[in-house]
């Protein structure tokens, strides 16, 4: 297995490679005039068409394909990541400052997203064709067919708007004050519960979880949706399986059948996926983040590709598929966990 | 049943107490929050060019003077003690020299005092720092007669270009090495950039290039790119140092080579306390600012594009002050405890041009590039007639009224109301009839033009729902008018547009401009001049005129030093803008004001940056 785990791993480098060439090129085909655009947001600031030129110069836009590809590379390699224009700030920063937002929102997304998706489609599977199957479907197809953004506002509206109970953003104005300016709280982190925890301080932490349950409905809820529906479909097959009508006619309970024969056998396509949703909700969930003014990936590499910032767009580009690579390695350990028959080699 | 009555009896109570207990009271007391779209982009006077920059500087710096409270005319002294003029004698005889007093026992944020070395040190470096795109071409201007210091550089030395003194032309490397350049380069800081101001005294004495009108304007708390600087301070970070024999090291960094990029030092109200580009921006009261501190503890600007977010923080007093785009407005105006100021006149103006000569090289945006009602040629708008014939197919009153919802006015001209210089006579104004449209169309081109037709795109940036909205009147009017025109609107992606401006293959296209400072000085260059910002873009033909007719009206209102002789020359421009049918001066937009009835001690002055969308803080109460 280690050998496997170092083969996958060797192939990172390769797969970055390959990403980041391909959005170079692609960026490539743009004229330095066009690229210009991530720079200038308006033409009065130009005085004169020489202007222009010197900010084209002065960003090397003009610079041919494997020039500026190289020199990228060779910033790259000392972990200068380059300027956001986007975010008004550099890429590390940029990226330091909203990942631990977005890895804070998917920890906490993950657990009712999968556990509560897999209970449900085993549940929906179970009760095939029944009542509870039709409603819990019912329930799937709409969290499948409702944009993420109606969802969203849907939830800000009443459990914000009118209730009172969630709020949008991160913190609250007082724990903003707290956590940006003390000296007194120490961000380990920079996940804010995570870090309210080792510093002691409670209500901060409540403040924090009571921000995240509101993006966490909306993401959980179109998420179920789906995560569900793979479940039940992967449960319903397996459920009519031999083995299965067996293990009933030996006498095995049924609590025994679904959740230790049937469901673990269910899962494979079902780890898949949820590997594959994770994966994805930590590349930020623009929609999301948006609504609820969630500072995470999502709106910046949304933003930085609409703006032609393409150091940005490259850089999130190489996270991604950091992440996408150890992330399926993650997803095809577990299948040897799952089943003991799977052997990685 | 009795215990699930009681059940749903406490969860009603506690449903009510939450609902009642997010409006009564007024949140976060001590601290006012403004909720906004878009970030700034930098901390740095010689940086920022942007708004939302700009109203962050404004609270954290000051200028050597002010506008006086509504005013776009008035100044009072700030970190000067007098405001120039020549009656005080100031402002000498020839508008060539500047003194300011400098005010005494002025403390910056980290407790140094403020010197007049301080003032003279912010503006040899903005002189210096001169970043491409950013804003100190506004001293430059003035100090140099150039509009860079690159310019200067080039024009002193007979250079081809800046870079040619630097090694592989690089002007962000090193010069190239013999002697000669390094000491070309000291000698011209000791004879341009020190020259240009001084210390003499307790006053900072100004040396212009030429007279500048609106010289005064340019150091007033409006614009960011005259708030004064700590120079130990700066120093401190990185800036520079302050010596004539480095200078180009700090010549047009990029952002994050440039030190005061997040970093502040003002004497203004209000202390930086954290930045998180494009979440927020927190700033705490300066307790020892010189003209009392402010009334509000604090102040959180938060950036949260999504509207329907910042209007439900208004309605539960999460926010106290909101962006409203006016499409919105009726919305907000809804809200209980919610005051909404309409229609507040702006210092912004939308224009669609007409380029006299366009680049016909690859460019499909002129179909065919004849006039053979299958395009236009190159030099389509070049024909007055043409130009006169669109000026009187913009339906004005219309699009205010629907478009801009009645929240806007026309401008005969490039200047807009509430800018010396403006016209108002009605003769200026084109009035929209299709009767006067069709005359000159039949008088353009010999009448080849209304017998054939013509078909182009006309530009609006993607996104811009009111610019859309211009092109597609535009469009509808012409075809009814003749279904020979074809103008088909398009909306390209930033990008696109900007390349398209620059190589100017642009039809007729939409744009607007939002003053740096209140003087006509800062909107006729830009639309008429031969090196204006998008008058410069209008062809060779239209150059050739601008400098011809334009031009030496231009430079003879900058330098009159006559207030009254000075607005005579602007309507004179007016005169010829409407003459020649320029562009079509499509409107001048209002502003909104969205914030809580308890925020107290907000104003309106056009010229203070974010407003009126935001505040100038330091007058605002809270909950008194």
């Amino acid at each position: 297995m280690l050998s496997y785990i170092i083969r996958r791993l060797l192939l990172l480098p390769i797969i970055l490679l390959g990403v980041t060439l391909l959005i170079f090129c692609v960026f490539s085909l743009l004229s330095p005039m066009e690229r210009l655009a991530t720079y200038i947001h308006d033409p009065n600031t130009l005085k004169n068409p020489q202007a222009a030129e010197r900010l084209i110069a002065k960003y090397h836009l003009n610079d041919p394909f494997p020039l500026g590809y190289i020199n990228w590379l060779k910033r790259i390699i000392n972990f200068d990541l380059g300027w956001s224009q986007a975010a008004n700030q550099s890429v590390k920063d940029a990226i330091s400052q909203r990942f631990p937002a977005t890895l804070e929102l998917v920890l906490y997304s993950i657990i009712p997203v999968i556990l509560v998706g897999i209970w449900l489609g085993v549940l929906s599977a179970v009760h095939h064709n029944d009542m509870m199957d039709q409603t819990i479907r019912v329930t799937a197809i709409i969290g499948w067919s409702l944009p993420t953004f109606i969802f969203g506002l849907l939830v800000l509206f009443i459990f914000y708007g009118i209730l009172g109970w969630l709020l949008p953003g991160r913190l609250s104005a007082w724990a903003q004050d707290i956590v940006y300016t003390s000296s007194n709280f120490h961000s380990y982190t920079h996940l804010i519960t995570v870090d309210a925890l080792l510093n002691g301080n409670l209500p901060i932490f409540l403040d924090a979880l009571r921000h995240l349950i509101a993006p966490i409905i909306t993401l959980s809820y179109i998420s179920w949706a789906f995560l569900l529906r793979i479940t039940r479909s992967s449960m319903l097959e397996t459920l009519r399986k031999d083995y299965v009508r067996t293990a009933r006619a030996k006498g095995v309970d049924e609590y025994t059948v679904i959740h230790l024969h049937a469901q673990r056998n269910a899962m494979i396509p079902v780890m898949t996926i949820s590997g594959m949703m994770i994966i994805e909700m930590l590349a930020g969930v623009m929609i999301t983040e948006t609504i609820f003014t969630y500072p995470g990936l999502g709106f910046w590499t949304a933003t930085a590709a609409q703006q032609l910032d393409y150091g940005s767009v490259i850089s999130f580009a190489l996270l991604f598929s950091s992440l996408m690579v150890i992330g399926n390695l993650v997803v095809d350990l577990s299948y040897a966990l799952i089943d003991p028959r799977v052997r990685l080699e | 049943m009795k215990r699930n009555f009681s059940f749903i009896a406490f969860l009603c109570l506690t449903l009510m107490l939450f609902t009642s207990f997010s409006l009564a009271e007024i949140k976060n007391p001590d601290t006012i929050i403004y909720a906004t779209i878009s970030g700034p982009e930098s901390m740095d006077p010689h940086w920022a060019y942007d708004t939302a920059s700009g109203e962050v500087i404004y609270e954290m710096y000051d200028n050597l003077i002010d506008y006086k409270g509504k005013s776009t005319a008035e100044f009072v002294p700030m970190l000067a003690t007098e405001v120039p003029s020549v009656e005080n004698g100031l402002i000498s005889a020839d508008g060539l020299t500047y003194t300011f007093p400098i005010r005494k026992e002025v403390k910056f944020h980290n407790g140094d005092i403020l010197t007049p070395e301080d003032v003279v040190y912010t503006i040899k470096r903005a002189l210096i720092f001169d970043r491409s795109g950013g804003p100190t071409w506004l001293f430059c201007e003035p100090l140099l007669g150039v509009y860079g210091i690159e310019d200067k550089v080039v024009e002193v030395y007979g250079l081809e270009n800046y870079s040619d003194i630097f090694v592989d032309g690089d002007p962000r490397g090193e010069l190239k090495p013999e002697k000669k350049y390094k000491e070309a380069m000291i000698k011209f800081f000791n004879d341009y950039i020190d020259k240009t101001v001084e210390v003499d005294g307790d006053n900072v004495v100004f040396h212009l290039a030429q007279a500048y009108a609106p010289f005064i304007n340019i150091l007033a708390h409006s614009g960011n790119w005259s708030a004064i600087l700590d120079k130990k301070w700066a120093i401190a970070q990185g800036a520079w140092d302050g010596q004539a024999d480095n200078w180009w090291k700090y010549h047009d960094p990029e952002a994050e080579k440039d030190p005061l990029y997040a970093v502040e030092n003002g004497t203004g109200p209000f202390v930086l306390q954290k930045w998180v580009p494009e979440e927020i921006v927190m700033l705490e009261r300066f307790d020892n600012y010189w003209q009392g501190p402010a009334k509000i503890k604090n102040v959180q600007i938060k950036y949260i594009s999504e509207y329907t977010t910042r209007k439900l923080m208004l309605q539960t007093g999460d926010a106290d002050i909101i962006y409203v785009d006016l499409q919105y407005l009726s919305e907000v105006e809804k809200i209980e405890g919610v005051i909404v100021e309409k229609n507040l006149p702006r210092l912004v103006n939308t224009v669609s041009m007409f380029p006299w000569t366009i680049n016909a090289e690859g460019n499909t945006y002129i179909g065919s590039g004849k006039l053979d009602g299958k395009g236009i040629p190159p030099d389509f708008f070049s024909d007055i007639h043409v130009r006169k014939g669109f000026s009187y197919l913009f339906p004005y009153d219309i699009f205010i009224e629907k478009v801009a919802k009645g929240m806007a006015i026309r401008n005969p001209g490039p200047i807009p109301k509430g800018i010396p210089g403006y016209t108002a006579a009605a003769e200026l104004f084109y009035p929209f009839s299709l009767e006067k449209a069709k005359e000159e169309f039949q008088l353009a081109w010999g009448g080849q033009l209304w017998e054939k037709g013509c078909k182009f795109n006309i530009f609006y940036n993607e996104g811009n729902n009111t610019r859309k909205a211009a092109c597609d009147m535009l469009s509808t009017y012409a075809k009814m008018l003749n279904p020979k025109f074809n103008l088909e609107p398009i909306g390209v992606q930033w990008s696109a547009y900007l390349k398209a401006f620059l190589t100017e293959k642009l039809p007729i296209y939409t744009i607007g401009w939002q003053a740096d400072y209140p003087d006509p000085h800062n909107w006729a260059p830009v639309y008429m001049g031969s090196q204006g910002d998008y008058s410069g873009f209008f062809g060779e033909a239209y150059r050739k005129f601008a400098r011809e007719n334009v031009d030496p009206l231009l430079k003879e209102g900058l330098q009159e030093t006559d207030p009254v002789k000075r607005i005579e020359i602007y309507k004179q421009l007016t005169q010829i803008a409407h003459d020649q049918a320029i562009s079509i001066y499509a409107y001048q937009p209002g502003g909104n004001h969205v914030q809580r009835l308890y925020i107290g001690g907000w104003y309106f002055n056009p010229i203070v940056p974010g407003l009126p969308d935001g505040a100038d803080f330091y007058h605002l109460t809270k909950g008194e």
